[in-house]
């Protein structure tokens, strides 16, 4: 694949245009990671709020009211619900799984069947989540979505 | 043709349910009292029962799987003796006991083992999904 870089001050706003023959799964990957570049998020830290990109977020979990970003190594409060976040990032790679947790699909890694109509998902970091029965069918169109996006 | 024909599967099973109890309501409404219709009513009643609990014990994280499916068989057990009694279903001798419960266990069986397969199945197109999207 051949990458191109133009740098110069008359652009406003970086724009990435890609030319190919055939739009191959790996593209498709490419496109959607690219697409997460547009979603940026604002998070609290100790000492004020600092922008969360979409891509590094794992996981978006909800306790007591209270919504977390989980990222690899790092948890950031912030203070939109979790409703809003999954109408915001319906069109990204992330979907909901259970009443209280949205799963970002790029890293899960695979699914177990538990015994009790639930499914334990494992990420890349290690993490494992619960995936309920009622958000399995989500699931499994989010990540044909991958493959019919293309 | 898989997903299309369990599509078919279930649409069918849906519409013939609801035909059922349509026709079983009509007729007990229009003064047709035979005891078949009320035991329609009641098996339809136990089925929706059964699934209610399965939805409810799937909210709930039971820290092991023997604790899951002790509670799950006791509640199940329990909703099919409270219908078999109040429906009739079967003589309470020790001989219809043994006979109700041989029963009910061939039906948890059956739900349990049908649950089962579907979430094993879910996991693995899930988990191929996955593989396919990463190749």
């Amino acid at each position: 694949m051949k990458l191109t870089v133009h740098k110069d001050p008359k652009f406003t706003e970086a724009e990435i245009i890609i030319n190919c023959s055939e739009l191959d799964v790996r593209l498709g990957h490419l496109i959607k990671y690219i697409q997460q570049y547009t979603y940026i998020f604002q998070a609290k830290t100790e000492t004020g709020v600092c922008l969360v990109p979409a891509e590094d977020i794992f996981y978006i979990d909800s306790v007591d009211g209270k919504t977390f970003f989980y990222l690899k190594d790092k948890v950031y409060g912030c203070k939109e619900s979790l409703y809003e976040f999954e109408n915001e990032l319906k069109n990204s790679t992330f979907v909901r799984i259970s009443k209280n947790c949205i799963l970002n699909t790029a890293y899960l890694q695979s699914v177990n069947p538990l015994w009790n109509q639930r499914l334990e998902a494992t990420l890349s970091n290690g993490e494992k989540l619960i995936i309920t029965r009622h958000y399995i069918e989500n699931l499994k169109e989010k990540i044909a979505s991958w493959r019919n996006s293309l | 043709m898989k997903k299309a024909l369990c599509k078919h599967i279930s649409r069918i099973s849906l519409i013939f349910s609801a035909a059922v109890i349509a026709a079983t309501l009509s007729n007990l409404l229009n003064g047709h009292l035979n005891k078949h219709y009320y035991y329609l009513l009641e098996l339809f009643g136990f089925v929706i029962a059964i699934e209610a609990v399965y939805s409810l014990l799937a909210k709930i994280p039971f820290k092991s799987k023997l604790i899951y499916s002790i509670v799950n068989f006791s509640i199940m057990y329990l909703i099919f003796m409270i219908f078999s009694y109040f429906g009739s279903w079967l003589s309470f001798t020790i001989s219809g006991f043994m006979l109700s419960t041989g029963i009910f266990l061939v039906i948890y069986g059956i739900i349990s083992y049908y649950y089962s397969y579907t979430l094993k199945k879910d996991a693995i197109e899930i988990n191929e999904k996955l593989t396919s999207n990463r190749q």
